[in-house]
């Protein structure tokens, strides 16, 4: 419950100050505002794919059915998150690429991962047994996850049209704290929608799951 | 000893239904007769898009066969009876992969030359055709197995299975379809080779495990 409120006023403060206080960039002007929102979702659409693949380590290691949860719930987050940062970043690409989309390394990497995840909840939902579906969304996480450095290192290694990294490098970010500071925010809002999100679902998995057990008969029967 | 006996009776499965190594060749040639009658017989535009198309239809055609790599092993038993021999399942899938890849995909590669004269290829672009074709083919079963591995047990896996393994092969097909791509141009494609040998030593080293592991999650 703290979450739920958390996430919406986290939320409300990040996107005020986003949108009304950072100011307008003095090539784009106000429609690079998008990054906002753009920039945070690619973020969490690479981030959550790791976390499945470390639950998915753990559930082919250790067998543990917390982390089989947490690697099939999150990825239809996960999915939301890229197809998110694929449209948003059409849509900034029209008006100051020209184009909607072109086809250089980190735009297809990103739309190889959306495939990845589109592979990953479909494997999940052609399996009857919850407990096979996990392991096998595990090993194809896992197998997957080699494209995550590709997409985050593609605008290093080729001469590509998306900008370069400003944030997560190993010098000093080059954006200016008016523009960087509501972007870190964002991405912490995001993320802690993402945890939200997960926490929800798992709950709800959890419950499926364990449907047969006594201790959520009772809970039920309280209705 | 063992992995010969493994061998040859792969070999001997598979010369049973000379329709699995027939079919995948027919495909190639029938659906790579339609590019210059679909788009264009122009043999400047040949040159220009042979590379990608014959890469492409040569993934198409290991596709479709990818789907029965593992069922009827699966099906009628031999693969339960192997995983709970003791046996090394790795190596076991391992020569299933490379029995089929000889009689299946080896074929294509054989044709790639003439299909590279019908595409108005120079020689030099030829020979590289070849080249990429045998370190990518593999590639695409070994990575297909494990698509393969995680939908055998599927009523309907074998709708799920391009869409599983698609994303996988991108890179291979980027770096097989350039380095010819440079050939036709007398560009440099000695890198994208590289490239490709490496991600054919790391899928034909790693996918096993992955396999094996996906074939037991599928046992279950």
């Amino acid at each position: 419950m703290f979450l739920n409120t958390a996430t919406i006023i986290l939320f409300i403060i990040g996107l005020y100050w986003s949108l009304v206080i950072a100011p307008a960039d003095y090539q784009q002007g106000d429609v690079y505002r998008i990054i906002f929102i753009h920039v945070p979702a690619a973020w969490l659409s690479m981030a959550v794919y790791v976390i499945m693949a470390v639950a998915g380590t753990v559930t082919l290691i250790w067998r543990a059915k917390i982390a089989e949860i947490i690697c099939v719930q999150a990825a239809p987050v996960g999915l939301s998150f890229t197809v998110i940062a694929l449209v948003t970043g059409m849509l900034w690409g029209k008006p100051t690429w020209g184009t909607y989309w072109v086809w250089d390394a980190r735009l297809t990497s990103e739309l190889i991962l959306l495939f990845l995840y589109i592979g990953v909840v479909g494997l999940y939902k052609s399996i009857s047994d919850a407990r096979s579906a996990a392991r096998a969304c595990s090993i194809l996480s896992i197998v997957g996850v080699v494209n995550i450095p590709i997409i985050h290192f593609s605008v290093n290694w080729w001469n590509t049209l998306h900008q370069g990294a400003t944030v997560t490098k190993l010098s000093a970010p080059s954006a200016h704290s008016s523009m960087l500071y509501p972007l870190l925010f964002m991405g912490c809002t995001f993320f802690i929608y993402f945890v939200t999100i997960l926490f929800i679902r798992s709950r709800s998995d959890i419950l499926k799951r364990e449907r047969g057990k006594q201790w959520v008969q009772e809970i039920f029967n309280e209705f | 000893m063992f992995f010969m006996m493994l061998v040859k009776q792969d070999f001997l499965l598979i010369f049973r239904r000379k329709s699995d190594i027939l079919y995948p060749l027919f495909f190639y040639f029938l659906v790579l007769i339609l590019f210059p009658l679909g788009i264009s017989a122009d043999s400047q535009l040949l040159k220009e898009i042979g590379a990608g198309v014959i890469w492409i239809v040569s993934l198409l055609a290991t596709l479709i066969t990818l789907n029965e790599l593992f069922s009827r092993d699966f099906h009628d038993g031999t693969m339960e009876q192997f995983v709970i021999s003791g046996y090394s399942l790795e190596i076991f899938l391992t020569t299933k992969i490379l029995t089929r890849w000889l009689t299946t995909a080896l074929p294509l590669v054989l044709a790639s030359p003439f299909v590279g004269i019908v595409f108005n290829m120079p020689l030099n672009a030829i020979f590289v055709l070849f080249i990429s074709l045998i370190l990518g083919t593999p590639i695409f079963y070994f990575i297909g197995a494990i698509g393969s591995s995680l939908t055998v047990g599927l009523k309907r896996g074998g709708l799920l299975l391009p869409s599983i393994v698609m994303p996988l092969y991108i890179p291979t097909i980027v770096f097989g379809s350039s380095a010819v791509h440079a050939a036709v141009y007398d560009s440099s494609y000695n890198g994208q080779l590289a490239i490709l040998g490496a991600m054919l030593i790391l899928s034909v080293t790693i996918a096993p495990f992955a396999i094996a592991a996906s074939i037991r999650t599928s046992m279950e």
